[in-house]
């Protein structure tokens, strides 16, 4: 007869306190390295030229023609909105000639490629966790393996490669929208004419600036995408595992992309001083 | 299409004003019986708790992340234009206290507690629940709605006004470590910014969008139909325009209070 290993006691009050804030800490390690596991799988299911082109193209339709009039709604009035602040800050030192300046570059850097990462985080991880989940609770993915389909190729790599492209494409909508709607608002409450608003664009806005709010926007896409059909894929037991993985996509990804985002910062920080400061 | 959004439109009306009628009518019965008084008031700390509890780790930790990032931001936009770093922490917290501490908490609760509320009252339709609840002569809007709404509102202004020292906490972090600016420093520059108004639209903001979310959220809870897929969609919906209205209803705010203040 098979005997149990004794569980190893925690006597003392150290221990027992070391095992309550060990056991967070290392579930917390263990899912990232699924998770890194789970991005190592998409690349190399990804990494060949013969893809489900059609389900890609399909997927770029749901991921991002329909996102368009929400990131346009979005983007003219979260333009807006950091128009009015930045005016207030700039106003008492005189210095509102340079609003059209500060609200660009503000909304190339930061705000339009985490605008655009919010909107798709809400839209599309969540929907795409409850669509993938379904799909595994009701054995549809493992009929998928019986009839010699890949799954992670089928479902997940197009969904992976249009959240890049879209995010991608988004991001640029969202912010000539955002700079549009800015600009008005510069116009009609701040009363900075177009002309000013739009003649020092170019001294604050570098294509350094350009690049890295599309290199954040492609990261933010890839951690949508993997977080998203990861908890979809690993989603066991009934429709209540389903709604409880659908929560915690939203939660990692509201979390994630705004640490995502400070890490970023700090890094663009860094790099920019190091090397286009002179 | 243009219809469906007016048809829409004035269902959300409709719902707003049933819930502040029927909320009206329970705050009498609260009054009036004491039976139901007992009945109200747990039920109603109940919903505090679990939205308020179930929402807290996010909006705070997410809120965090968003006044370290506002240092970081703030600091490389002022350094090229004013060329000082010295009012940063005054335009920081200006922006935190104004905007962020009342909108990032309101997205973040409407992707977690929004979609929760569309998703149980949107299966409790799809099962014809809701008609059962009918037909037992309750009104699912004074029975569902109206404990999320008060709920809703409640925690939403305690979790912004949390929101917005755990914001202040971390800038004021960020700040000694990279630009060198003492933490006292850092409040009597901010204090010479930001002033008792400020708070107050925040906490105004934050009453207008705890009403908004539970409004959309039970409204497409309500719309929803055809299936376990009608309840995924409903959610969706839910999460997208209840982040989409916060924003324009936060521009119109920020507009008017620049305006009067």
């Amino acid at each position: 007869m098979e005997k149990t290993l004794p569980k190893p006691a925690a006597d003392t009050a150290l221990e027992r306190a070391a095992a309550v804030i060990a056991r967070p800490v290392s579930g917390f390690l263990e899912e990232m390295g699924r998770l890194l596991f789970f991005l190592r799988e998409i690349a190399l299911a990804g990494w060949s030229r013969h893809q489900y082109w059609d389900v890609v193209r399909y997927q770029l339709f749901q991921v991002g023609w329909r996102s368009v009039p929400i990131a346009v709604l979005a983007g003219v009035f979260v333009g807006g909105i950091f128009a009015i602040q930045i005016h207030d800050n700039l106003y008492e030192f005189g210095a509102t000639a340079m609003l059209g300046g500060i609200s660009a570059s503000i909304t190339v850097r930061e705000v339009g490629p985490l605008m655009i990462a919010l909107l798709l985080g809400g839209r599309i991880g969540a929907f795409t966790t409850a669509e993938l989940g379904t799909m595994n609770v009701t054995d549809q993915i493992d009929a998928m393996r019986c009839l010699a389909t890949d799954p992670i190729k089928y479902l997940v790599v197009p969904r992976f490669y249009a959240l890049i492209i879209m995010s991608w494409v988004l991001t640029v909508i969202g912010i000539v929208i955002g700079v549009l709607g800015a600009s008005f608002v510069a116009w009609s409450i701040a009363h900075v004419n177009f002309y000013l608003f739009f003649s020092n664009i170019a001294a604050l806005v570098d294509l350094y600036s350009f690049i890295s709010g599309l290199v954040k926007s492609m990261v933010f896409g890839v951690f949508i995408s993997t977080v998203s059909c990861y908890y979809g894929f690993h989603t066991r037991g009934g429709a209540e595992d389903v709604g409880r993985n659908v929560n915690r996509t939203v939660v990692i990804l509201g979390i994630g992309l705004l640490c995502i985002d400070y890490v970023l910062a700090v890094l663009n920080d860094a790099l920019y001083y190091a090397f286009f400061k002179g | 299409m243009v219809f469906g959004f007016f048809r829409v439109l004035g269902r959300a009306f409709q719902l707003y004003g049933e819930t502040i009628a029927y909320l009206g009518a329970t705050i009498q019965d609260v009054f009036t019986s004491k039976k139901r008084r007992q009945q109200v008031i747990t039920t109603w700390l109940d919903q505090i708790y679990w939205i308020g509890n179930k929402s807290a780790s996010i909006v705070l930790s997410t809120i965090a992340f968003v006044g370290m990032i506002s240092i970081v931001e703030m600091s490389f936009q002022m350094n090229r234009v004013l060329h000082s770093t010295d009012f940063v922490p005054g335009f920081a917290a200006l922006i935190i206290f104004r905007e962020f501490a009342s909108v990032i908490p309101a997205a973040m609760m409407a992707g977690k507690v929004g979609a929760g509320i569309t998703a149980e009252i949107g299966s409790m339709q799809i099962t014809e629940q809701v008609d059962a609840l009918r037909l037992i002569s309750l009104n699912p809007v004074k029975h569902l709605v109206v404990p999320r709404f008060v709920a809703c509102v409640v925690a939403m202004i305690l979790l912004s006004s949390i929101a917005s020292l755990v914001a202040f906490t971390t800038a004021m972090m960020v700040t000694d470590v990279k630009l060198q600016i003492s933490p006292e420093m850092f409040v009597n520059t901010a204090l010479f910014f930001v002033g008792p108004s400020d708070l107050w639209v925040n906490v105004f903001k934050a009453f207008i969008f705890g009403q908004i979310i539970p409004i959309i959220a039970s409204l497409y809870g309500f719309l929803t139909r055809g299936g376990a897929e009608g309840v995924g969609l409903a959610c969706t919906k839910a999460v997208v325009y209840s982040g989409l209205v916060i924003v324009i209803l936060d521009f119109f705010i920020t507009w008017a209070a620049t305006a009067i203040l």
